[in-house]
């Protein structure tokens, strides 16, 4: 059997004991100081730009409202869409939208003239403060692939005009 | 303003640019945020729907700048906390106080309520990782921070803490229960803890990082052990309770868990299962026959390779649900009152907003101890 612990030192052991204690204690409880809500149905919030789920009949009250969806991950969000939430292809398109989104995310911030660094983006900084040795070698691996590429492109450029 | 701009899996940096939020609905808020704290799992790009350009942060506290017409229940000045759901409080399930399960806050999926900063499959609404966020239905969520709790104290009521303490309270705990939890994160700490104070009579928590475990021991005052020095974590526990199993099993991980390479690259490498699910493997594994096993931790929304079978031969009881955050701040507000718990322990980092980079790759990767970094604006007292 079991040995029974002694919980006389556990700081608040059993405050909760009480199962009728506890906030949840039914599931489905309706309160009665009201939820907050001082409204039947609430207002529409204007200005919906996205995709609703097929399992859903309308557009919910209200709604986030800064990422729209647009360019060839906004194309292939619009076709996940067409399925529903219950289909493996609906989830595995978003997740490639999501992946096109990155490349569009790196134009967008040429276009907009900002510079991105993934390293730093990556929070590379800590691991100079905690993994040193990691970001060394991560560092020293780009340093070489940079001279390789641009030692490539030299080589393309000029051994063409020999 | 300053805000975290997502600009793909473990890649994310604070830009100066964002545009100011403004008031949308009657009953939106703008917040002034003071605190917001850190989460993995989109940062490492395993939720569907999350479009480069989102602000994160689902966990804030901040002060009220600006109410829209048909706030009642805040003014300008006020200092909340926010719960990560977001809930129209007039919905079949918020009238029920299931809060998490709002059913008019997303558009684009109808499974999820609303979370701030947490991809599209959960409306898309920007988060609290900035200087200011718009607060919908500001008549419901947010919760006035008393003035005898501190502000760190509180951040933690946004969600860390309410899920955990969900987390044990759907494992239906009776006095003298054996409870495992799986996990000794921010999460799986606080459940180790409600346990305690459910009145289990035996804590134990798994997971692999040594330094959590012993925080984790010291915090909830509970057994903790290192699945990686275990040849089966399933046999250890059937060892450490008669070879019945635990009464109650809490996975408190979810998607990301190691110490399976199949489900390891299935889930978290190639995507084709909606993450790792070896903490809910072993948590149906591990409980008694008629058990319960209560889930909280993140999942995506496909299949998961689950031993349903078991489940059902052992005819166990499977609770989850993301927390109520709502229904269950007042009687947080009052263990820390009483000095049950103290939930600020857990903030190992106070990183400024505009490094948020290095806070993501630090909570990341576990480095220097890290078990939950802050987030400070700018113009917030560190």
């Amino acid at each position: 059997m079991e040995q029974i612990r002694d919980t006389s030192s556990i700081k608040g052991w059993g405050a909760d004991s009480d199962k009728l204690n506890r906030p949840a204690h039914t599931m489905w409880e309706i309160p009665i100081e009201g939820t907050g809500a001082h409204w039947e149905t609430p207002e529409q919030q204007p200005g919906f730009k996205d995709f609703v789920s097929i399992e859903r009949p309308r557009v919910t009250k209200v709604f986030g409202n800064t990422v729209h969806p647009k360019g060839l991950s906004g194309l292939v969000r619009k076709m996940a869409f067409k399925k529903s939430e219950g289909t493996f292809s609906h989830w595995m398109m978003l997740i490639f939208a999501d992946r096109i989104g990155i490349v569009e995310g790196y134009l967008d911030d040429f276009k907009q003239g900002k510079l991105p660094h993934p390293l730093r983006e990556r929070g590379w900084n800590m691991d100079k403060k905690f993994k040193t040795r990691r970001y060394y070698k991560v560092l020293t691996m780009s340093g070489l692939l940079t001279v390789g590429l641009i030692a490539s492109v030299v080589k393309l450029t000029y051994g063409n005009r020999r | 303003m300053i805000a975290t701009n997502y600009r793909g899996p473990y890649r994310i940096r604070a830009d100066r640019d964002k545009s100011l939020p403004k008031i949308e609905h009657p009953n939106d808020a703008i917040i002034r945020v003071t605190r917001s704290l850190i989460c993995g799992h989109l940062y490492h790009g395993l939720v569907p729907d999350c479009r480069v350009g989102s602000v994160f942060g689902h966990e804030f506290t901040g002060v009220v700048e600006e109410i829209g017409k048909s706030v009642k229940n805040l003014k300008v000045g006020d200092h909340v906390v926010v719960p990560f759901n977001i809930a129209c409080g007039s919905c079949l399930f918020c009238k029920h106080q299931l809060y998490g399960n709002c059913h008019e806050t997303v558009p684009q999926a109808s499974a999820m309520a609303g979370f701030f900063g947490y991809s599209h499959t959960t409306g898309g609404y920007d988060g609290g990782q900035a200087e200011y966020v718009r607060v919908p239905f500001a008549d419901v969520g947010p919760y006035l921070i008393p003035e005898d709790i501190s502000v760190d104290d509180a951040v933690l009521l946004a969600d860390a803490y309410p899920t955990g303490y969900q987390a044990a309270e759907m494992a239906d705990i009776t006095e003298g229960d054996t409870v495992v939890v799986f996990g000794a994160g921010p999460v799986g700490i606080f459940a180790a803890k409600s346990a305690q104070l459910m009145g289990a009579g035996r804590v134990i928590v798994i997971d692999r990082l040594e330094y959590r475990l012993e925080f984790v021991r010291r915090f909830a005052q509970c057994e903790a052990y290192n699945f990686e020095e275990m040849d089966d974590p399933v046999v250890f526990l059937k060892k450490e309770t008669d070879w019945m199993g635990a009464d109650a099993c809490i996975d408190a991980v979810g998607c990301e868990a190691s110490g399976s390479k199949l489900q390891g690259i299935l889930g978290v490498k190639m995507k084709i299962r909606s993450g790792s699910a070896v903490a809910l493997q072993w948590a149906i594994n591990s409980v008694k026959k008629g058990g319960t096993v209560s889930i909280v931790g993140v999942y995506g929304p496909t299949a998961n390779l689950v031993p349903i079978g078991n489940a059902v031969n052992k005819g166990i009881t499977i609770r989850s649900n993301q927390a109520s955050v709502k229904r269950h701040i007042p009687h947080l507000v009052e263990h820390i009152r009483e000095g049950r718990i103290r939930p600020s322990e857990i903030i190992t980092h106070r990183i400024p907003l505009e490094e948020v980079s290095d806070a993501y790759h630090l909570f990341s990767n576990k480095l220097d101890n890290c078990i939950k970094p802050v987030l400070i604006p700018p113009h917030a007292n560190m």
